[in-house]
């Protein structure tokens, strides 16, 4: 929720503030190009006016002029007030009055200007022509010069008059003098001469009023006021525009400074929840306090002493009240917690695991947190909790460690406190074997492992003699593993380890597969395998017996069951007793291993269809010295004929047991006396007493 | 006497100051691609209504850029009512047309394309046309980087090519520059051109083509011609016979003379000057010497009309 809405509020916010960015940047880039585009025109147009009149002036003076620049200014003042009509910047509404002033002074004043720039042409032109003729002429006049020197410097006079006319531009100078030529001659040529002369100066006495006229006109026009007042009215115009931007640019700053201030806000909400989710991260959501993760991180940063609490039987506590209350009684316990470790300035208190808590101490020998621990677990015990009425009392186990890594070892040395009923609270140290066994344990299952996978997993056969004829009829398959270095390992070494791993149940099943290959050739003898009750109620050991039971049934009425009697209470009768019945079905035999050590419960044995009671060594061993045990002997021995079963004395070392036994009537002996386990059944199947 | 020279030289001095004729550059700058595209279509008869007229037809460049005709002639016979100017130099014109009616070459070619009694064209059958054609299509792609030929770009190469048409080198110009000397006929001729004021219309580097002035200062001038002079295009009466100065460059090559093409030589030309604009008879020895002077100012062709 939150970080959905608030981005899109980010993101229309940000859009806007940069469209109003981008607006303000084109329109003002706009506007510019606008104002500078009119602004060059107008200047333009200025220019080629002012040089147009240079020009005017220049080809009223000189006769001999190229009117090439003449034709090149006019034509730019046409077109650079064409262009300053067309700017851009007139179509805006505030400008209309200053276009209107374009159009309704400006143009026909320019207008106007350049016909009289025609006019002057046209004049100039004239004046100039009879003028530039007339000099010519008089100057190639040789004959009037010597046959009518009057008339000649008379026509000098007339003509510098109208030079000096045209050059001051004043006409006065016109009306003092008589410009047309007169003589009685008769003389032809002078007669020429004075026509021609006189048809220039009465041409040019009408040309050059108008053209002076036209030429004072051109340089007294009004387009330059009228250009001067436009630009004024332009710049006024525009300093508004600016002051227009101006204003704009404000708002646009403070819709960024919002933007920006938003997008903190935004940032620093993100922040706040960011955090919340970091508390959620590194805090247990029931009691509050910091988490496991937590507890690495800062165990990671500062080396300390490690104090762990443990509760003790907390699973009971769940069981018998609910997980409910089991949870409360956490809370309340974390509360207690926090309120003891407070008092020894530690700030942080985890919960490490479901009934797991931990501290840190910083500044503390392992010395003095073993004393507080030790005052925190008497505290505890000596607590009534109360939770709805309920009183509750509770202990902890405690482990302290100082050495690294902290977390570890002090679990290590936790399993070791809870192991132990008469301590509460240990610190780790090194030699506390927990751990080297812990490493045994797993090098041990790795040699497991390994065995598994090169088949140096092997049974070996100890023979199992009938007394009455002293001929090996039965063998017992015993697991052993064989190292690389040929060095055979009893099962002592390995398989109570490995038996928490599903490598045990790989060792039965090789165990039951090599017996039953053993048997089938030696199928003068029996074999018995011992099973535990693991291996009854895992259906896949189940299976891969009963299979191999199938496909050689020969084979399988050879193949007896050892099981330890100690273990049978554990397990449902239901499953033990199908599990009897489906073995008698293939005509093997059930043997109970180690009878006489655990409850030796008749009764029980006696629900079960057992064949054959294995007699423990800790009784068979001294039935020559100790009369009780020769009569526990005795009465297994009863019970097993009355119960129609059959005995197997194990550990039968001396030759003087061996006639003990075969007095009272065992049926059967095995031990070192006989044969001792082999990796293959002997040959010679007779022994000797 | 002497006081009376002094005047008379001190009006020549100051006359005489400045040279009021230039020379044509012997370079100028255009877009070669576009002026070749334009040549193409300057000589294409496609671009009149019944496929026989094309800007050359009356525009001769083998000679001197004009029609050695009175008045030219149209599309489907039809004729004109002005002797044609020459199209060489006229980019140093400042006006086009006799009456200058036209402010530059592009107005003056989609005019004359326009005109009933010329090319009687309209943009959109030019347009039409060249669009048809598929080399046409290709050179305009080639240079204008479109798919669809215009009238604007038409114009555009047609004018282009107009621009390059310049005459340099010309006796005149080489003398100008000091390259090379005229003969004492030309050069008289040259001082006569300015003493009998010639040089106050035609200067410049077109020799003319810079004002418009009237034809019959002293007399008025009568023609047949029914062609509009300044006073129908600025409606004031104070104009007529107002007409562009023409250029003298190539003068010699682009006889019929006159906007009604009434004089057929140069000798005649100027006769009919001397008399309508300076009224007088100018004797026969001076208006030879100006002839040969106008014979000076034939300039070169320039590359592209020789190029195939």
């Amino acid at each position: 929720m939150f970080f959905k809405k608030p981005a899109i509020v980010l993101i229309l916010f940000g859009l806007l503030t940069f469209g109003s960015l981008s607006y303000f940047y084109f329109a003002q880039r706009y506007f510019m190009s606008n104002q500078r585009e009119f602004l060059i025109h107008i200047n333009n147009l200025n220019n080629y006016k002012s040089n147009l009149t240079t020009q005017v002036l220049k080809n009223s003076l000189y006769a001999y002029n190229s009117q090439d620049k003449l034709a090149s200014d006019y034509d730019g003042v046409q077109n650079e007030l064409q262009q300053l009509q067309n700017s851009k910047i007139l179509n805006t509404q505030s400008y209309t009055s200053i276009k209107e002033s374009i159009n309704s002074v400006l143009q026909p004043q320019i207008n106007k200007f350049l016909i009289k720039i025609q006019n002057f042409l046209l004049l100039n032109s004239a004046v100039k022509n009879s003028i530039v003729f007339l000099s010519s002429f008089i100057y190639n006049a040789s004959y009037i010069q010597k046959k009518e020197p009057k008339l000649y410097i008379q026509s000098i006079k007339i003509l510098d008059a109208f030079e000096e006319t045209r050059k001051i531009q004043d006409l006065d100078y016109l009306d003092k003098i008589d410009y047309l030529l007169q003589s009685n001659s008769k003389n032809k040529k002078t007669k020429r001469f004075i026509k021609t002369f006189n048809l220039h100066t009465s041409y040019l006495i009408k040309k050059l009023p108008p053209f002076i006229q036209v030429t004072q006109n051109i340089l007294a026009n009004n387009v330059d006021n009228t250009l001067h007042k436009i630009k004024k009215e332009f710049n006024k115009t525009t300093l508004h525009d600016f002051a227009f931007f101006n204003r704009f640019a404000f708002v646009v700053v403070v819709v960024l400074f919002l933007y920006l201030l938003l997008a903190l806000y935004l940032f620093m909400q993100y922040k706040k929840a960011n955090k919340s989710l970091q508390y959620s991260l590194s805090h247990d959501t029931l009691t509050g306090v910091y988490d496991r993760s937590s507890l690495m991180k800062d165990t990671a940063e500062n080396g300390a002493v490690i104090m762990l609490i443990n509760i003790d039987a907390f699973k009971e506590i769940n069981d018998v009240y609910g997980n409910n209350f089991g949870n409360r009684v956490l809370i309340k316990l974390t509360e207690r917690l926090k309120e003891y470790f407070n008092d020894f300035s530690v700030p942080k208190v985890y919960r490490v695991g479901g009934d797991e808590f931990a501290t840190l101490f910083i500044n503390k020998s392992a010395k003095e947190v073993m004393k507080i621990g030790k005052i925190l677990e008497e505290s505890i015990k000596d607590e009534n909790f109360q939770i709805d009425n309920i009183h509750i009392n509770l202990s902890v186990s405690i482990a302290i460690s100082s050495v690294a890594p902290l977390l570890e070892n002090a679990d290590l040395a936790l399993k070791v406190v809870k192991k132990d009923m008469n301590r509460r609270i240990i610190e780790y140290k090194e030699e506390l074997s927990v751990k080297k066994e812990w490493k045994k344990n797993i090098e041990v299952v790795n040699m497991v492992k390994s065995a598994l996978k090169e088949d140096r997993i092997v049974p070996y056969f100890q023979g199992i003699v009938n007394l009455q004829n002293m001929k090996i009829e039965k063998y017992e398959s015993l697991v052993r593993l064989i190292l690389p270095s040929g060095e055979v390992l009893s099962p002592y070494a390995f398989l109570d380890v490995v038996s928490k791993t599903h490598y045990y149940y790989d060792i039965t099943k090789v165990m039951i597969q090599k017996s039953i290959e053993v048997a089938k050739v030696h199928p003068q003898q029996r074999f018995s395998i011992n099973f535990s009750m693991k291996d009854i109620i895992n259906e896949n050991i189940i299976n891969t017996l009963f299979k191999l039971f199938d496909a050689d049934r020969e084979t399988a009425k050879r193949i007896d069951i050892e099981l330890l009697e100690t273990e049978m209470v554990a397990v449902e009768d239901k499953r033990i007793s199908e599990f009897i019945q489906k073995v008698h079905s293939y005509g093997s035999k059930i043997l109970i291993d180690d009878f006489g050590t655990g409850y030796s419960n008749f009764a029980y044995l006696s629900d079960l269809d057992v064949d054959i009671l294995k007699i423990d060594a800790s009784i068979i061993k001294e039935i020559t010295s100790d009369p009780k045990k020769l009569h526990i002997t005795r009465s297994i021995h009863n019970f097993t004929l009355g119960m129609n079963m059959q005995n197997v004395a194990e550990f039968v070392e001396t030759k003087e047991t061996a006639l003990l036994l075969k007095e009272i009537g065992i049926e059967y002996a095995q031990g070192y006396l006989f044969c001792k386990p082999q990796a293959t059944p002997q040959l010679e199947n007779s022994v000797t007493l | 006497m002497f006081k009376h020279f002094i005047i008379i030289s001190s009006t020549f001095v100051l006359l005489l100051a400045n040279e009021p004729i230039s020379p044509i550059p012997q370079t100028v700058k255009y877009n070669q691609a576009k002026a070749l595209l334009g040549k193409r279509l300057f000589y294409d008869t496609l671009l009149s209504k019944d496929n026989t007229v094309a800007c050359v037809v009356c525009h001769n460049l083998s000679s001197g850029g004009a029609d050695a005709r009175k008045v030219s002639q149209g599309v489907y016979g039809r004729l004109g009512n002005i002797q044609s100017p020459t199209v060489y130099n006229a980019r140093y014109n400042f006006k086009q047309f006799w009456n200058g009616r036209a402010n530059n070459l592009k107005e003056q070619a989609k005019e004359a394309l326009e005109n009933p009694n010329e090319h009687d064209m309209n943009p959109q059958l030019i347009e039409q046309r060249l669009n048809a054609s598929t080399s046409y299509k290709k050179l305009f792609y080639k240079v204008y980087h479109t798919k669809k030929i215009t009238f604007n770009e038409t114009i555009d190469a047609i004018s282009e090519f107009e621009k390059a048409l310049i005459t340099p080198n010309a006796k005149f110009d080489k003398y100008l520059r000091g390259e090379s000397s005229l003969n004492h006929q030309e050069k008289d001729g040259y001082i006569l051109f300015k003493q009998y004021g010639c040089i106050t219309c035609h200067n410049g580097i077109n020799i003319g083509g810079n004002s418009f002035q009237k034809m019959g200062t002293f007399f008025p001038y009568k023609t047949k011609a029914s062609y509009p002079d300044r006073a129908e295009i600025l409606k004031n009466k104070k104009y007529h016979n107002v007409f562009k100065v023409p250029t003298l460059r190539n003068i010699a090559l682009t006889s019929p003379y006159f906007h009604d093409g009434s004089s057929k030589t140069l000798l005649q030309a100027v006769k009919k000057m001397a008399y309508y604009n300076l009224g007088i008879d100018i004797p026969d020895d001076d208006a030879q010497k100006i002839v040969a002077f106008l014979k000076t100012l034939t300039g070169e062709k320039p590359k592209i009309v020789e190029a195939p």
